[in-house]
């Protein structure tokens, strides 16, 4: 029909893949290196984190029911300011696509497809990426709302499966004489969670806000879920000192796994075959946030888009290419998630008050 | 004070003129647009009160053809004259006598004195015993009468005429369903003639709100096409768009409800069929109950449906004739069929040739063995074997039934066969290309059987090229596409997305006929409810 919406289980999956993604090859690793085996501690506790930060956030876009996230900050913040506040937001969005699209392309060569060069596979993902925001946004939730199970049913699998390698006695001793750390790398895991603003470009085409905003707080859960129980497995199967050395061990994790009736040797590459759907998914997403925040940035108007989605071909693919080793991509991927920090905790408070003010102002008028 | 009144009188009586004519202008143009040719060169010409000139005028125009027959003949045996014209290949020549000739001739005699004057009223009323009698006067609306079948009645001394329906279409009886057999279903398919087909759909649906819309189409072929649905079940959006796509439509000729349906889809590059094209009267009747529009089309001996949905598409009727578990299996092997056939020679070829580790050693060891000593890569093999394939199907079609025996002999032996003894293909592809065509066989519907033809050779090069990453994206790619596709409005993946466990229940797997209390909503019908939600007593405990 043509006033066609977003359903609220929609958002549910937009709110899912905002988060997960390709962080979820790399958080065990991440994490451990920092809490030790307490590691899934921080991360549940960065994980409430999560939440505290996506209330007050939902309150913000419930202020602008009709806008995004670009439209709400040149509304509130003025052309200029807003523009400054903006800023971070932009970079944040880019770096994070053209990084994980990265990570992800050096994942896929290692475990899937060892003799195809990574620029391929880094346009490649950035193509099919433009196509799906090229169509509207309804095409992108039906897309989604078909990846989905795809990508939570292998990740169940993995899970499962893995249940036979644990050892319990490796994630022993819980929070002995680790405390410093665990609290430590709070803020780290919050970092993983990052994204969860990525909603904020979709809630304006949502039909029920109300459900919209149950099923938004419920899929942020999904990941959360997903981060903690693949680290606390990680740790029972491998074990701390390895997880410190292996760069990702989620998928080395399927690697471990065998079958006895060896149907499936590699599960690895199955694997990774299917997470290709799960990181296009968050690719998408923050493909398409990227490209509502240059058009709004530039007062691009609407008729000109598609040329902002042409532009983001060759923008993502260099700066994801540009890092020549990949030392250098995990540390830009971490450097990214300090952004993360200033828009989550300066930028996102600042508009939210000021929006608060001017909305009160305008009712006293 | 006058100046005022004048001055906005004026106005707006002008500007109620002026918008007045302009509709009028515009709905000329429209009909002129809409008019068959031979409408606007007849429209103005009238009938005169001489026979003879009446009947040269309208064989002519119809360029005196050998098979448009005149009977001329007197009423009553008195001085009145009068004629039939008819086309004999299309008219009743029986139903002409008994019904037109004889009453006018001889039985008139009989009701009315001598000396009384024969009335027009008299005719239609009294005399003509035919089923349905009009008068007209213009040219254009006789000879189209004429050409579909009925029989012009013209008297001297008016300049009126009648049209009395005489059609008589040669045409086959009601058949068995050849491109969608089903094992419970009814065994009756749609033939060609439009009236048997709404004769077939009545039948199972004795709804009073089945409306029945009639347009004609078609700049020469003036076929009719009726557009039928339940007027409270199904959308009125979506029976509006249907309409006015159809009347909208501005063509030489349909004689097909395939070919209709290209003209009123909603994208004609896709390759997948957005409108369903049935044989079977039992589905129309199903899908004109999910809220669907069906389009018949004159001559043409299949039902259109819209819109549809891909879920909708691999359907069977069978499938709500079985228990909900056995009509569940039956459903998702169907799924996996349609996903073999588009995707396994693809898969295939990626495994094998960029990712052998995938696969168990014992098999790969199993499958390089078998292709020691082939000649061409994987790639080469399955192009080969898929264009085979291919050309057996088409050769299967074209060929007349009495020769058909060949292309299985020749196809079976020697493709399957001596390729493999030759050393030409390996037997795994064999088995590959075998299962990709059993999978083809699968879907119900034929056109979207050939689109999953139409995808497995981009995918197969997607697969030689970047192995499994690049048929991956290329699924990708493909779900974008589809997702983005709409007929009439409905997308074409719902309702895969988005999620409602109870639509999914009906139409992804098989539900309990029983429980299945509401319709499917993402065709948003009027009337919600199937049935009652009451429960049912396990069978006759009264």
């Amino acid at each position: 029909m043509d006033n066609e919406k977003l359903t609220p289980s929609q958002i549910f999956v937009i709110a899912v893949f905002s988060i997960l993604g390709v962080d979820i090859l790399v958080v065990p690793h991440d994490m451990v290196s920092l809490a030790d085996q307490d590691a899934w501690i921080s991360l549940l506790l960065g994980g409430v984190l999560l939440f505290l930060g996506a209330i007050p956030f939902l309150y913000l876009l419930n202020l602008y029911p009709d806008k995004d996230l670009p439209q709400i900050i040149l509304q509130v913040a003025g052309k200029w300011i807003g523009r400054i506040l903006f800023l971070p937001i932009i970079v944040f969005v880019i770096m994070y696509a053209a990084m994980s699209t990265r990570l992800f392309a050096q994942a896929l060569k290692l475990f899937l497809v060892d003799k195809t060069p990574l620029w391929i596979l880094v346009i490649s993902l950035v193509v099919v990426a433009a196509y799906m925001v090229y169509k509207d946004v309804f095409t992108l939730g039906a897309v989604l709302d078909i990846l989905f199970p795809i990508t939570i049913v292998s990740l169940l699998i993995l899970v499962v499966l893995s249940l036979q390698n644990i050892q319990l006695d490796r994630i022993k001793p819980i929070l002995f004489r680790n405390t410093k750390n665990v609290i430590k790398a709070i803020l780290p895991g919050y970092y993983h969670f990052a994204g969860f603003g990525a909603i904020s470009y979709f809630m304006r085409f949502v039909s029920d806000r109300k459900s919209a905003y149950k099923s938004y707080l419920l899929g942020l859960g999904v990941p959360v879920f997903f981060y903690v129980i693949t680290t606390v497995i990680c740790i029972m199967v491998f074990g701390v000192p390895p997880l410190k050395v292996i760069v990702y061990p989620t998928l080395n994790l399927s690697k471990s796994i065998e079958f006895e009736a060896a149907i499936l040797d590699r599960l690895e590459s199955f694997m990774a075959v299917f997470w290709i759907s799960m990181v296009f998914s968050s690719l998408a997403i923050f493909y398409y946030a990227s490209v509502r925040n240059l058009s709004e940035f530039f007062s691009i108007p609407n008729q000109y888009r598609t040329y902002v989605i042409w532009a983001h071909i060759l923008i993502l693919p260099i700066i994801a290419l540009i890092p020549p080793s990949s030392i250098i991509v995990f540390e830009l991927h971490e450097k990214v998630k300090y952004v993360e920090v200033l828009i989550g905790f300066f930028i996102f408070p600042i508009i939210t008050a000021w929006a608060v003010i001017k909305k009160k102002r305008e009712m006293k008028q | 004070m006058l100046n005022v009144f004048r001055k906005w009188f004026g106005k707006g009586g002008g500007k109620k003129t002026g918008n007045h004519e302009g509709q009028n202008n515009k709905g000329n143009q429209q009909s002129q647009k809409d008019q068959p040719i031979y409408d606007i060169k007849f429209r103005n010409i009238k009938l005169t009160r001489n026979l003879q000139d009446n009947i040269t005028n309208i064989k002519n125009a119809m360029n005196n053809n050998f098979d448009i027959k005149t009977k001329e003949f007197r009423l009553r045996g008195q001085e009145m004259r009068a004629a039939v014209i008819y086309i004999q290949s299309v008219a009743n020549e029986d139903t002409i006598l008994q019904h037109i000739v004889n009453p006018l001739m001889i039985e008139s005699s009989l009701i009315i004195d001598k000396d009384d004057p024969i009335l027009f009223k008299t005719i239609i009323e009294s005399m003509v015993t035919a089923e349905y009698v009009k008068v007209v006067e213009s040219l254009d609306e006789i000879i189209f009468a004429i050409m579909s079948g009925d029989t012009f009645l013209c008297i001297q001394g008016y300049d009126k005429g009648f049209i009395i329906s005489t059609r008589k279409y040669v045409g086959r009886q009601v058949g068995e369903p050849i491109l969608e057999p089903s094992v419970q279903g009814s065994q009756e398919s749609f033939t060609e003639t439009i009236k048997d087909n709404i004769g077939l759909i009545r039948r199972r649906l004795r709804d009073p709100n089945l409306v029945f819309n009639v347009h004609k189409l078609g700049r020469r072929t003036q076929s009719e096409v009726v557009v039928i649905y339940i007027k409270d079940i199904a959308n009125q959006n979506i029976v509006d768009e249907v309409i006015r796509r159809i009347s909208s439509l501005d063509i030489e000729g349909v004689h097909n409800a395939a070919q209709l349906g290209l003209h009123i889809t909603d994208s004609p590059n896709s390759i997948f069929p957005l409108f369903q094209v049935t044989e079977r009267p039992d589905r129309t009747v199903r899908g004109l109950m999910e809220g669907r529009v069906a389009i018949l089309v004159e001559g043409g001996s299949r039902a259109l449906l819209v819109p549809v949905t891909l879920p909708l598409q691999v359907q069977s009727v069978d499938d709500y004739y079985e228990n909900w578990i056995v009509g569940s299996i039956l459903r998702i092997s169907r799924y996996v069929g349609l996903f073999i056939s588009s995707f396994l020679p693809a898969i295939y070829i990626a495994i094998t040739s960029h990712h052998p580790g995938m696969l168990p050693t014992i098999l790969v060891l199993t499958i390089a063995g078998s292709r020691a000593g082939m000649p061409f890569p994987g790639f080469l093999e399955a192009i080969l074997m898929e264009v085979t394939i291919a050309m057996l199907q088409e050769a299967s079609i074209r060929l007349p039934r009495v020769v058909g025996q060949t292309v299985s002999i020749v196809g079976g032996l020697v493709i399957g066969q001596a390729a493999v003894q030759a050393g030409i293909v390996g037997p795994i592809m064999v088995i590959i290309t075998a299962l990709t065509a059993i999978g083809s066989f699968t879907i119900p519907d034929y056109s979207l059987s050939l689109a999953t033809r139409a995808i497995r050779i981009p995918f197969m090069v997607l697969a030689a090229t970047l192995g499994i990453f690049g048929v991956s994206m290329g699924m990708l790619l493909m779900l974008i596409y589809i997702a983005d596709l709409k007929s009439f409005g409905v997308r074409y993946i719902r309702p895969l997305s988005p999620y409602r466990s109870s639509d999914l229940k009906q139409t992804l797997i098989s539900s309990k006929e029983r429980s299945m209390v509401d319709r499917p909503i993402f065709l948003n019908p009027g009337d919600k409810q199937k049935q009652s939600n009451a429960k049912r007593g396990d069978g006759d405990g009264q």
